[in-house]
């Protein structure tokens, strides 16, 4: 297979001394942002990215992306200790791991925490790794009107699976896709929607929006709520690890379910939030001891945890692979291959090898680094929210409006930041999905190029869409997703019409 | 629920209200778009979509999607269960974080007095007011605050934050 040839040379770039501290540095950093409220995996990576301006892209994704892994098992540990999500994806796992916790089992949800994410994990990397090569060949047959058709039904699939309200995300990706042409059009080099201003003729950045939008906003929600972190203290000792190790396999029915779970959530841009609810929900409809859950059941550590990496883990592959990132932290790290000069999509598999397979064989790596690390650490980061939020928050304040304005320098970019701060708050208040938001604002132009670029090739006919079965398909999957909420509610009425009828007579 | 509307919890803002500040902020919000867009051709040129095409259409799809979320605001009845977005309390915690933020930026970009001097006016301020710290401890975190940046961007990244006339007097550029 050519696959494994593939990935030894991914090894030889991964393991090397330069390479392996930016893991360890990253995975730190990560977990910090991860621990810190009103921090999160996408805001990190948003933090990090102006500073890997001057460096090699290689380098630059293993830092970004060992920063992930290492925010996704902050966030679980503030779950269970604190039972405060550090994520919105690790809420699931407040459920069962901080009554564990109460119970003095902390130690034990914290093992099952992050193994069983580290399984998730390494079974996503695994996914990646058979997947990556057949999806980036299958890819090689698209041109803009398929681009335009998977971009398509990756927002399709927001309004269909997102769970929240189909209007409330039209707005978010409608939002998202304006705020993406403010600026400079590349096909016409006409100046659009700058309303006379001129620091709007450089664009509205991804980078400050989610800075305004994850970071500020966030807090300004955090700091609604009266914050006390009173929680469990954990110290963990390697013998509770190994009993904790040998218990594991007995949970492989919940490790492989969740994990698969997790993949398709990935793929598919449900994301890592999503995933880990789902297998939640999935663990207690099948568990032996229905009962336990909520109350402490290990399994409800599990499912949410490996579910939680394996989404974010796979979600790396249609980002590389057709350039459409499966989650809002895969958004801005697509992002930020874009400002590095990087085209993701099937092209970088063999213009840029050693980059895509470093950074497959990284996430090798930096899982297993991270999950030593997490368990050596967690007292530390445990002790760092013990510093009273009067400190703290202004802190991540300050960090937040820092890199706004590293991102270009420009004073404007601290005010938009602000704002999208307030629209943060008030999205998040009332249940507007944000990710759609960012996934556009990195996608825009090239969803945009793409649209046009059809209808160039095409001469201006939307026929353009269905003119081969790959892309009439995709297409028709769309719009199949796109209208799923009414279809789905049509069928409800009419099955509850069905049922209701009996039961009344019942009565 | 035992009725118990003492004025810390009184309730500031409903959540219908709130849903429809939303509502109508993004209905606004498109028809900004869709008013910038009308300044180019949005119509089909001869080689497809003009330039204004796709963000006339991204601004209607917001404007939609608003007047969907704004009628779903009016006429759920989900609102019954949680009908309290913001209680007085809550507001007055968000406006305290706020406030001083809107002062860091101000001192920052307004008073052009850079960003180094006003994180350390914005921490110093925040654990006086909100903290309750004494001077000693607070000066100690806020300008302790100022010199982890400054050796973290200046020195170590070379990325040189916005600086003032206060730096100016200190020699720092």
């Amino acid at each position: 297979m050519d696959n494994i040839g593939d990935l030894l040379h991914g090894f030889q770039v991964a393991l090397t001394g330069y390479h392996l501290t930016l893991m360890v540095v990253g995975v730190l950093f990560g977990i910090l942002v991860g621990v810190l409220p009103g921090l999160g995996a996408p805001n990190g990576v948003t933090l990090l990215i102006p500073l890997t301006f001057t460096m090699d892209p290689v380098s630059a994704i293993i830092l970004l992306a060992s920063m992930y892994w290492g925010a996704l098992f902050g966030g679980s540990t503030t779950s269970i200790l604190f039972n405060i999500p550090g994520e919105p994806s690790s809420v699931a796992t407040t459920f069962d791991g901080h009554p564990m916790a109460k119970q003095g089992r902390a130690t034990e949800a914290l093992s099952y925490a992050f193994l069983s994410a580290a399984f998730g994990a390494l079974f996503g990397v695994v996914v990646i790794t058979l997947l990556a090569g057949p999806a980036a060949s299958f890819a090689h047959k698209f041109s803009s009107p398929e681009y335009f058709a998977v971009y398509f039904l990756a927002f399709a699939c927001f309004v269909g699976l997102g769970g929240a309200s189909p209007f409330k995300t039209l707005v978010s990706a409608g939002m998202g896709f304006s705020l993406a042409s403010v600026g400079m059009d590349t096909i016409s080099g006409s100046l659009r929607l700058t309303y006379g201003l001129p620091d709007l003729i450089k664009g509205v950045s991804f980078l400050v929006a989610v800075i305004g939008l994850f970071g500020i906003g966030e807090l300004i929600a955090t700091m609604e709520e009266r914050l006390e972190f009173r929680g469990v203290r954990a110290r963990v000792s390697p013998r509770d690890v190994l009993k904790t190790i040998a218990a594991l396999p007995s949970y492989w029915v919940v490790l492989v379910r969740s994990s698969l779970v997790g993949c398709w959530m990935g793929i598919t841009p449900g994301g890592p939030t999503a995933a880990s609810f789902m297998s939640y929900g999935l663990a207690r409809r099948f568990a032996p001891r229905t009962g336990e859950f909520g109350k402490g059941a290990p399994e409800g550590v599990i499912a949410p945890e490996a579910a939680d990496h394996s989404a974010g883990t796979s979600a790396m592959l249609p980002m590389l692979a057709l350039g459409i990132p499966g989650s809002a932290t895969a958004a801005v790290m697509m992002g930020g291959l874009m400002i590095w000069g990087l085209h993701p999509g099937p092209m970088l598999f063999v213009d840029q090898k050693s980059f895509v397979w470093g950074l497959i064989a990284s996430m090798y790596v930096a899982n297993v680094v991270a999950v030593v690390l997490v368990l050596f650490t967690v007292p530390l980061f445990a002790a760092i929210l013990r510093i009273p939020f009067a400190i703290i928050a202004p802190m991540i304040v300050v960090v937040c409006f820092v890199s706004a304005w590293t991102v270009s320098s420009s004073p404007f970019d601290l005010w938009l930041a602000f704002m999208f701060g307030l629209i943060g708050y008030l999205f998040k208040k009332c249940n507007y999905p944000i990710a759609p938001m960012v996934l556009a604002m990195v996608i825009g132009d090239k969803a945009e190029d793409a649209f046009r670029q059809s209808m160039i090739i095409h001469g201006g006919s939307l026929g353009a869409f269905w003119s081969n079965w790959l892309c009439g398909t995709i297409m028709t999957l769309g719009f199949v997703l796109l209208l799923w909420p009414l279809l789905s509610s049509l069928m409800r009425r009419i099955s509850k019409a069905v049922v209701a009828r009996p039961l009344r007579a019942g009565d | 629920m035992e009725q118990q509307e003492t004025s810390a919890s009184r309730t500031l803002v409903t959540r219908r209200a709130l849903e429809l500040v939303a509502a109508l902020f993004a209905f606004a919000f498109g028809t900004t778009i869709i008013l910038g867009a009308l300044e180019y051709h949005v119509g089909w040129g001869d080689r497809g979509p003009e330039p204004g095409y796709f963000p006339f259409w991204m601004g209607l799809i917001v404007v939609v999607g608003s007047i969907g979320a704004l009628f779903e605001a009016l006429l759920s009845r989900r609102h019954a269960d949680a009908p309290v977005a913001i209680n007085a309390d809550q507001a007055r915690r968000i406006v305290t974080f706020l406030l001083p933020m809107v002062g860091f930026l101000a001192l920052a970009l307004v008073f052009k007095l850079g960003l180094y001097v006003a994180m350390v006016a914005y921490v110093l301020t925040v654990m006086l007011w909100q903290g309750r710290y004494r001077l000693p401890a607070a000066l100690a975190v806020s300008l302790g605050t100022a010199a982890a940046f400054y050796f973290m961007f200046e020195l170590w990244l070379h990325v040189p934050l916005m600086k003032g006339p206060i730096e100016a007097w200190f020699g720092l550029h």
